[in-house]
């Protein structure tokens, strides 16, 4: 079967998104962040008047990060209404007619990984996790509710 | 009227005839509900409102004859049998019944008494709708088009073009409730050759009338195409008379009408628009409003003539944005008009007797919050019947009338809609909500004592709560208040409950006028920005110009002396983990003070936000948060400035609950859960020691040399704000009194000398102590009592 992808980097882990569910990429955002927040939220993005919430990738995922020097991407999804954009290091690809097989998640996949894995594909030489933007939502809800220790303070800080 | 007390006897046989005379007509509206076209009924009716005018009259209360008079004209119509009585007209009679005893015991009204004209233009406006020939309510109609056709457009169309714009002029009326039907429906529906009869031009004239809409969801798809149906047979290309066809109920056109005159009293001209385009006009007007914030940020240092300019496009914005506000707004009663219908359902389901009062049904709001509104009205009301409001006979022996009074009032006050809905049922027990809290595990046993009264109603509002003795079919499993809490917070609404165990129960609905854009104090706190709705702000105190001894600061929790109040402070930045709470605002002890305090009043609560500065007032455009940041609690919205950065809008309740948890010193986790703790005043009585007064009811405390006692007989007074207002002593070392307020009367407490304000969480055993406490223990190491104010009301209203 043929699959429109968004090819994105956090960490070492390659994680792809269906091009149906990304409305677009920004890079160079500015993000307010959102004092006593869940630290799996980074903050409040303007994208032309429309305020989305910006989901940090690396924390929800539970992936190291190594963003470029140019700083992280914003991959703003389309699911469920609700504008929100979730923060990866760095987006690789689009690609069209990838026509690989799609694999089941393998075993050694974490927990949070395996609750919105679609399945995995082989691109060139590397698996690439297949995520559902359905799934993924759920988790953000998920993470955000659960009683962790509030962010730290970050007086005055606009990155 | 002399004081003859010939006059008081005539006075009080007119009052007890009366008074019959009411009961009487109450009586037979209520059972004509049952059976509308009982002629007994409905004459007993009439002869019970003629007889009260007759009285009325014959005493000159020209107040109650004015209304018993239009009360009597609806019932002799309906004696005619020139129409029959339905739910919105026997609503009218009743809540005019209502009124009348209510004026009884009153002094005669004036002419011009809003209230009183309300209630008699209902009952004219029955009157006429009943009376008038048009089709009735339930004889379903499509809203049409009342503006006549302009002359070109009724030259003739080709054959073959379906004649869409007359269509819509047309009125369609049968004995079942036609479609709203859509233009592009009617279009579709016109075989493609139809011809445009030559009686449309009649048509046009019939279509002028004003005609009622069917009420929401009454329409099934089957009527829908009924309709259609009927529509299209009339004018198919047999080119016969529309009007005919369908019952002749309607206009009959071929009664030429000496003007295109809508017949209906009220006609506005309505024109019917997608909504779909509505809410798009009203994101582009939200737009404008930033752009226009930005340009007049922009232009506010140019030349005299861009400054002009500026001015009058910031003038057109408002005015657009005022107008495309309003095409969204409805009156509050297409939220109301089920409700009539549901407590007489919810009636002759418990057996329970009510009367229904709606006022201010024309306060606008929102259509979007029309919706939101439905559901939790509908729990509140179901909860006042079954639980609120007693059964006839329950009610007759604790002295009550058999029917109770539920009351829905809505107005507009300071950008918000607040809807009242009230019963005078056995209210709310705190003792019981405070055992089924316990007993469903919510807090400790312990925690439940050291609670208020106020404190033990919010506990109403947490999840999984009931105090329902038996799960009834009506209200389901639990009061569901934490349900009406949550849906109206998610349209930026809020509730709040107050009740008198035994007297009746009141919930206060607060909801935005419009959704979009709100006028809003954008403030600093710790070097970020926050928006505060202007609909919570009340007042701007600057702290620089303050005596430093109206900051306390003592227990973790500051306090300000506002005029006679005492105001709780929170600090912004600390609340928002932003730097050290406490802040530069408030010394230790009182020291000296800097930055700002935004007074703000959410939730029936004040508070005041110690803020480093203030920025300027904004239009600001609400853009809604995901729900993962709703679910905070503490944000309404966020906005996009002029600058294009996103500044976050405060929500002044979630905040406050919040702030109060954090300025507890150690809050324990079952007090955040169960409820916040309340600020106490700390005073020492001698002979007693430590005595806590809860602080929201105290309006002032003062040494005794700044004020005058006075004595009456064994009664000790003191003067506040012209009032004389009783003292009970706490103990004969008089030097402080603490007036407070209860259930709208004023008292006060005789102690030694007044401390600080407290606000820890305390561990109290109630039942000990002087008779005059609540509960006693140790507070700070030494014997601390609670003082009850209920008792010491009632001690001093004796």
């Amino acid at each position: 079967m043929s699959h429109s992808l968004v090819l994105t980097r956090i960490g070492d882990a390659h994680i792809a998104f269906a091009l149906s569910e990304v409305r677009e990429v920004l890079l160079d955002v500015l993000t307010t962040p959102v004092p006593l927040s869940p630290s799996v939220i980074s903050g409040l993005v303007n994208l032309r008047g429309e305020v989305l919430t910006a989901v940090d990738g690396p924390t929800l995922l539970g992936l190291p990060s190594r963003p470029p020097p140019g700083g992280p991407a914003h991959l703003v999804l389309r699911v469920e209404g609700q504008g929100r954009s979730l923060v990866v290091d760095e987006v690789l690809a689009v690609m069209s007619g990838v026509d690989h097989p799609l694999r089941p998640p393998p075993p050694t996949l974490s927990p949070r990984l395996r609750e919105v894995c679609a399945g995995v594909l082989l691109i060139g030489d590397q698996l690439a996790i297949l995520i559902n933007g359905g799934p993924l939502v759920k988790l953000i809800l998920h993470a955000a509710a659960a009683p962790a220790e509030p962010r730290r303070a970050e007086a005055g800080e606009q990155e | 009227m002399t004081d003859d007390s010939l006059d008081d006897d005539i006075r009080a046989e007119f009052r007890a005839e009366s008074q019959e005379h009411l009961l009487q007509l109450e009586a037979s509206l209520l059972d004509l509900e049952r059976r509308p076209s009982d002629l007994g009924t409905i004459n007993q009716a009439f002869r019970s409102a003629h007889s009260l005018k007759g009285a009325a009259g014959f005493l000159g209360r020209a107040d109650i004859e004015r209304l018993t008079h239009a009360a009597e004209d609806l019932l002799d119509l309906l004696r005619q049998g020139a129409a029959q009585i339905d739910a919105p007209a026997t609503g009218a009679l009743l809540a005019a019944t209502d009124r009348c005893a209510a004026m009884l015991d009153a002094e005669p009204l004036p002419e011009d008494d809003p209230g009183l004209l309300a209630l008699r233009g209902a009952l004219l406006d029955h009157h006429a709708r009943l009376s008038s020939p048009a089709p009735k309510p339930g004889q379903g109609w499509v809203e049409i088009f009342t503006a006549p056709l302009p002359s070109a457009a009724r030259a003739p169309r080709p054959a073959g073009e379906p004649a869409t714009e007359e269509l819509f002029r047309w009125a369609v009326s049968g004995p079942e409730p036609a479609a709203e039907l859509h233009p592009n429906d009617v279009a579709q529906a016109i075989p493609a050759e139809a011809v445009r009869p030559p009686a449309l031009g009649l048509v046009d004239e019939a279509a002028s009338a004003e005609l009622r809409r069917p009420p929401p969801g009454a329409l099934a798809q089957g009527r829908r195409e009924r309709s259609l149906q009927q529509l299209v047979e009339a004018l198919g290309p047999t080119a016969a008379p529309p009007a005919p066809s369908p019952p002749p109920a309607a206009k009959p056109p071929t009664e030429p009408k000496p003007e295109p005159v809508p017949a209906q009293a009220h006609a506005d001209p309505t024109i019917r628009v997608d909504v779909s385009l509505l809410d798009d006009i009203m994101n582009i007007v939200g737009e404008l409003v930033v752009a226009r914030n930005r340009l007049m940020r922009a232009l506010g240092q140019g030349p005299q003539e861009t400054q002009k300019a500026a001015r009058r496009l910031d003038q057109l914005t408002s005015e657009l944005q005022a107008r495309a506000t309003k095409t969204r707004m409805r009156p509050v009663s297409a939220a109301w008009a089920g409700v009539p219908r549901t407590v007489r359902d919810l009636c002759s389901d418990t057996g329970k007797q009510v009367r229904l009062i709606m006022l201010g049904q024309e306060t606008e709001l929102d259509r979007s919050l029309l919706e939101a509104l439905k559901d939790p009205l509908q729990h509140i009301i179901r909860n006042s019947i079954d639980h609120g409001i007693e059964r006839p006979e329950d009610r007759v022996a604790v002295g009550k009338p058999p029917t109770g009074t539920l009351s829905l009032a809505a107005r507009h006050s300071g950008g918000v809609v607040l809807i009242e809905v009230t019963d005078d049922g056995k209210g709310i027990d705190p003792a019981a909500i405070l055992e089924s809290a316990v007993r469903k595990g919510l807090l400790s046993e312990a925690e439940a004592r050291g609670l208020s009264a106020s404190e033990a109603l919010e506990l109403v509002f947490l999840p999984g709560f009931s105090t329902a003795t038996a799960v009834t079919r009506l209200s389901g499993r639990g009061v569901g208040m934490d349900v009406v809490r949550t849906q109206l917070r998610q349209v930026g609404g809020a509730v709040d409950l107050q009740s008198v165990k035994g007297a009746g129960t009141t919930l206060r609905l607060r909801l935005p006028l419009t959704l979009a854009i709100v006028p809003a104090l954008v403030v600093e706190a710790n070097g970020r920005t926050f928006c505060v709705p202007q609909a919570n702000l009340v007042e701007i105190v600057d702290t620089v110009r303050l005596e430093p001894s109206r900051l306390q600061r003592v227990g973790g929790a500051a306090v300000l002396r506002l005029r006679d109040q005492l105001l709780p402070l929170v600090h912004l930045g600390g609340a928002l983990g932003l730097g050290p709470p406490g802040g530069p605002a408030v010394g230790a002890e009182g020291g000296a003070p800097c930055g700002t305090i935004v007074v703000c009043e959410a939730d029936g609560g004040r508070l005041g936000l110690i803020v480093d500065a203030l920025q300027d007032t904004e239009e600001i455009v609400v853009k809604p948060l995901s729900p993962e940041l709703k679910q905070q609690g503490i944000w309404a919205g966020a906005t996009v400035r002029g600058d294009g950065s996103v500044t976050l809008i405060l929500d002044i309740a979630g905040l406050g609950t919040r702030a109060r948890a954090l300025g507890a010193p150690a809050p324990t986790a079952a007090v955040q859960r169960a409820a916040p703790v309340d600020p106490m005043l700390r005073v020492a009585v001698a002979g007693v020691g430590q005595v806590l007064i809860p602080l929201h009811p105290v309006l002032r405390c003062d040494d005794l040399q700044d004020i005058t006692l006075h004595t009456q007989g064994a009664l000790l007074l003191v003067t506040y704000d012209g009032d004389l207002v009783p003292v009970r002593p706490l103990t004969d070392e008089l030097r402080a009194v603490v007036i407070f307020e209860r259930g709208g009367a004023r008292f006060a407490l005789g102690v030694t000398e007044v401390l600080d304000v407290f606000a820890e969480p305390t561990r109290l055993t109630p039942g000990l102590g002087p008779a005059w406490a609540k509960a006693s223990g140790l507070v700070r190491g030494s014997p601390a009592a609670l003082v009850d104010l209920d008792t010491i009301a009632a001690e001093l209203s004796r």
